[in-house]
Order: C-alpha cells, then sequence, then structure tokens
C-alpha cells in the first residue's frame, strides 16, 4: 500500500470483505432507520423559514444574497456611512449653490460701469440663474449696453455671468460709445425681475449705481396683462435703431420662453428681494413684490421710468397699456416724449 | 458529479437540484437548505456501511443499531455545520468512530493497553474491546459459515487495525484520509493497514 494505493492482494481482501458483509445482509433494524429519516425531515420543517425566499436553512437563505451583493458583508457599514457622507456633501453644495445665486448677483451688479446718463436702480434679478430665458434676458440687456452688435458679445458675456466672475474688463471692452448726451436715460442693463403670472415687479428698491446718480432713469417692470409678457424684462434705450430692433426681437424671444423661464423669474424674484425677505417664504415674497409694484404705481416718475424701459426694450404695447393707467391715475402728469411711441420721424 | 443548480428567482435561496447520481457533499448542501431528500439519498447509500463499521466493533447488534442512530443524528444536528472541506464519509465515518469511542468508554471502565497505544487512550481502549471481543463464544459460532468467518476474522483485529480497515473498506477511505479521521499521522495509518491487511490474508488461506 502506497499513498492510498492498494495492491492486488488488498484489494482481493476487500473485495472477499465487501462480499462476506453482502452474504450475511446486515442492516439497521427498520425502527431505527424510521427514527433517523423522521428526525431528518423534523430537523428541516423546524428550521426557521425565510418570509422572503422560503428557504428553511438560515444558511441558504444568507449565502445567495451575499454572493449576489458586490460589497461584502463586512464593508457594508462603511458604505452606509460613505453614502450618508456623499448625501451630505451634494447637500451642502445644494446649499452654497442656492446661496451664491442670492449673493453673487450684487457683485456682478456692482460690477457694472456707472451709466453715462443716470444713476439708474439696478434690478437685481441680474443674479438670475442661467436658463435659457435668463441667457435671452441677458442678450437683450446687453444689447443697449454694448454698441458692438455681434453676438460673439452677448456669448462672451453669457459665460461671463455663468461663472459669475468679475464682469468689469469684459463691460469696459464693450462700454458704449455712445455719447451719453444721446439719450437722457442711462444705457443701464437691468435684468428680469420678473413674476410671471402674477406680476411682473422689480421686486428691488431701486438702487443707485456706481456713478452715483439719482435714480430718475430707473426701470421697473410693471406687470403686463398678457401671459405673454410674463417673461418681461426692462432695459435701457439703445442708443441705435439696430439695438432697439434686436431688444425687440430678444423681448419676442424672452415671451416665448416666459413659461419655462416661470420658475427662474421666481428664483430672480426671490434673489432680488433682500434681506429678511430673501428667507421668507413664496407667500410672504409674492406679498412683497405685490407691495412693490403698489409702491412703483404711487409714485408717478417711477412708473414713467417703468414705461420708458419697456418702451426702450420694444415692448411698446405694454408700455402704451401702462401709459394709459397712468394717464387713467395722474391725468396731469406730464409725459416725458420718450415715454411716447416712437413714430419713426423723430 | 452531475448535480445542477435550480434556477431560482432573485433573493431566493439556491438549493441544488440533486439526484441519485449527486455527490455526497451536493446532496449534504442540498439537506442544508431544506431538502429532506437528499438526506434520505445519503442515508441510503451510508447506512449499512456504518452499520456494519460499528457491528465489527461490537458484539451486540442493538448496541451497533442505538449507535447507528446516534451518529445519523449527529449528522442531522450537525448539518447547518458542515463544510465540505473533507470527502463526507471522512465526516461521517468520524463521528461514527467518536459514538464508537463514547460508546466503549461508558460501558467499559477497565481496558489493557498495549505498548502501541500507551500513549493514546482511544487505541489503548480500542484495543482492550478487541481483545475482549474476539474470545467470546458467539464469535466462535459465527466463524462456522465462510462469510461469517472472513468476518469474524476481521472483528478479531486489534482494535486500531479493524477501524483502520473499516474505513478503508466501509468508508473507502485512502490512507490519508484513514489518518485524518483516526487523528494519527499516515506511516501510522498506514502500518495499521497493512498488519490488518495480512492478517486477513492469513485467514482467507485458511479456510479458502
Amino acid at each position: 500500500m502506497n499513498n492510498g494505493e492498494t495492491n492486488t492482494h488488498e484489494r482481493r481482501v476487500v473485495d472477499a470483505y465487501r462480499a462476506a458483509s453482502d452474504a450475511l445482509d446486515e442492516q439497521p433494524s427498520a425502527q431505527a432507520r424510521a427514527t433517523i429519516l423522521a428526525a431528518a425531515a423534523r430537523a428541516v420543517e423546524a428550521q426557521p423559514a425565510d418570509a422572503a425566499t422560503g428557504a428553511t436553512s438560515k444558511r441558504q437563505a444568507v449565502r445567495p444574497r451575499a454572493r449576489m451583493s458586490p460589497i461584502a458583508p463586512s464593508k457594508r457599514p462603511l458604505a452606509l456611512v460613505a453614502s450618508f457622507l456623499v448625501a451630505t456633501v451634494a447637500l451642502v453644495i445644494a446649499t452654497q449653490t442656492d446661496e451664491q445665486r442670492e449673493t453673487n448677483p450684487s457683485a456682478l451688479v456692482a460690477s457694472k460701469p456707472p451709466a453715462p446718463a443716470a444713476g439708474a436702480p439696478v434690478a437685481t434679478a441680474e443674479n438670475a440663474p442661467m436658463a435659457d430665458a435668463d441667457m435671452a434676458a441677458k442678450r437683450e440687456a446687453l444689447g443697449p449696453t454694448t454698441s458692438l452688435p455681434t453676438p460673439g458679445v452677448a456669448a462672451v458675456d453669457k459665460v461671463d455671468t455663468m461663472r459669475q466672475v468679475d464682469a468689469r474688463p469684459l463691460r469696459k471692452q464693450v462700454q458704449p460709445a455712445a455719447p451719453a448726451a444721446a439719450r437722457p436715460a442711462a444705457p443701464q442693463v437691468e435684468r428680469p425681475a420678473v413674476r410671471s403670472e402674477r406680476a411682473l415687479a422689480d421686486a428691488s428698491e431701486p438702487k443707485p449705481a456706481e456713478g452715483g446718480r439719482a435714480a430718475s432713469t430707473s426701470v421697473a417692470v410693471t406687470p403686463p396683462p398678457s401671459p405673454a409678457a410674463s417673461g418681461v424684462l426692462a432695459a435701457v434705450p439703445p442708443p441705435l435703431a439696430s439695438s432697439e430692433e434686436r431688444a425687440k426681437e430678444n423681448a419676442n424671444q424672452l415671451a416665448a420662453a416666459a413659461p419655462r423661464a416661470d420658475r427662474r423669474a421666481l428664483a430672480e424674484t426671490d434673489a432680488a428681494v433682500p434681506g429678511k425677505l430673501a428667507k421668507a417664504r413664496p407667500v410672504e415674497r409674492t406679498a412683497a413684490i405685490a407691495e412693490g409694484v403698489v409702491e412703483v404705481e404711487n409714485d408717478p416718475a417711477r412708473w414713467m421710468d417703468r414705461i420708458i424701459a419697456l418702451r426702450d426694450a420694444g415692448r411698446d404695447e405694454d408700455a402704451d397699456r401702462e401709459l394709459a393707467r397712468l394717464r387713467e391715475r395722474y391725468a396731469d402728469f406730464k409725459i416725458p416724449p420718450n415715454a411716447l411711441r416712437r413714430t419713426g420721424t423723430r | 458529479m452531475g448535480e445542477t443548480v435550480a434556477v431560482a428567482p432573485p433573493g431566493a435561496a439556491i438549493i441544488p437540484r440533486v439526484d441519485g447520481s449527486s455527490s455526497d457533499e451536493a446532496l449534504m448542501a442540498a439537506y442544508q437548505g431544506g431538502d429532506a431528500r437528499s438526506f434520505a439519498m445519503l442515508f441510503e447509500r451510508y447506512e449499512r456501511p456504518v452499520f456494519r463499521f460499528l457491528r465489527r466493533s461490537l458484539s451486540d447488534a442493538a448496541a451497533a443499531d442505538d449507535l447507528l442512530q446516534e451518529v445519523w443524528l449527529a449528522v442531522v444536528r450537525n448539518a447547518a455545520g458542515y463544510v465540505p472541506r473533507a470527502k463526507f464519509t471522512t465526516w461521517l465515518f468520524t463521528i461514527a468512530r467518536s459514538k464508537l469511542i463514547d460508546h466503549w468508554r461508558a460501558a467499559t471502565p477497565m481496558v489493557s493497553l498495549d505498548e502501541e497505544a500507551a500513549n493514546d487512550p482511544d487505541e489503548a481502549l480500542l484495543d482492550g474491546i478487541a481483545a475482549a471481543a474476539s474470545v467470546q463464544p458467539e464469535m466462535q459460532a459465527m466463524s462456522r459459515a465462510q462469510a461469517r468467518a472472513f468476518v469474524a476474522a476481521v472483528e478479531a483485529l486489534p482494535a486500531v487495525q479493524r477501524e483502520a480497515f473499516l474505513l478503508h473498506a466501509e468508508g473507502d477511505m485512502t490512507v490519508e484520509e484513514v489518518a485524518q479521521a483516526t487523528g494519527v499521522g499516515f506511516e501510522t495509518a498506514k502500518s495499521r493497514l497493512r498488519y490488518a491487511f495480512g492478517k486477513l490474508r492469513t485467514a482467507m488461506e485458511v479456510w479458502q
């Protein structure tokens, strides 16, 4: 016998033994057999069954799941903690992004060049998140500001705004060459601070521009009666006729994008509300915006500024409507010429 | 050996599908998964070898029956902890051997020690029992028939040799497995088997 190998003689002995055992036909009693088999069956039935799998063996119920899971059981708590941390970081980043949307626009506004003609109040809608409608609004807002008719300027500024960096160098580069005397109103960029279906309002109080000029040409957005005007914005009148056309076109684009920009506009409006208001609940903020609209309409000069802004933005119908309302309310208010619809002869 | 794995729905326990040709280990795995038929197949395969292993080591058939039940009930109790690191037969006959030794310890307070088993209480126990059994009258009576004579020759072997031989013949174990089951070295197991075969060949020559 070498390493378990039996030679012929040993094999013969084993075969003889097995033959003898078979000849004797020795077997356990039937009672013993029945007892053993019954005990085995009872043991299987007594094992706790898995409610989900129906498995009666704990080992078999656990092992397949362990095989299917890509994470070892010993590492599952670690994976759980890691998932929680990732979720927490994502939440913090999202919160910070929202805060930046509220805080950065002021920096962006501060970086704007001073109004050449008047220190128009700067609408805080500049801090709007960048959606398609916002981009269109940005282009519109840039139209009067820039004397460059090429779309590249808007694109550059769009990227600029999206990155939310100081836009001053670029603004200087695209500074309008038009003289300040060309128009009484400052070519101040104004972004939409709008609430779509309810009221379009200049949600923020007029702020003096960097130039420190009075807010005589402050631009505001009034609530348009038509839904198409919900995405309205105010823009500074461009010095050139082509700018007017472009502003008109941009206004139309904005109107088309109004439903989509609805929520954006709400965010812009919310962001425009300073201080505690920004942290207020939406209902409270809406009420505050309505108050701002009423406040603007209580001041005919500010109302007129808003009408002029609408006019400059090419939204003559809205401007006319607002003008009619103003005339009804303030019949003796002197209407400046630039608030009237341009006839082309001027 | 031919066992396949049943396709189970996701999350369900995977129980090997077994049949009569499945390996012992697959049958045990199926029994662990709750398949009582698998245990019945295993029992069918090894009930007689285990019984004969016990019966050759005991003079009492009823005691062999009782021990057989204890062995298989131990298999049932320990089935959940069975890990197929070795052959199922090695595990099974190791349990049978343990039960046998427990039985002898309970039934025989005094055993004789030989030189070989001087340092091994189990071997001393086995050899003492074997010496007592070989001289029993009924064993002499059974030697009249050829088969019974040969079986008697097996039973007459020294316990450690008989144990090694029975594990080899009934459990189909190799020398290594016999050594593993009995807890001795390879050379020791090999030596015991060689002695056992030598004595049995002599017995065969007598009655042939």
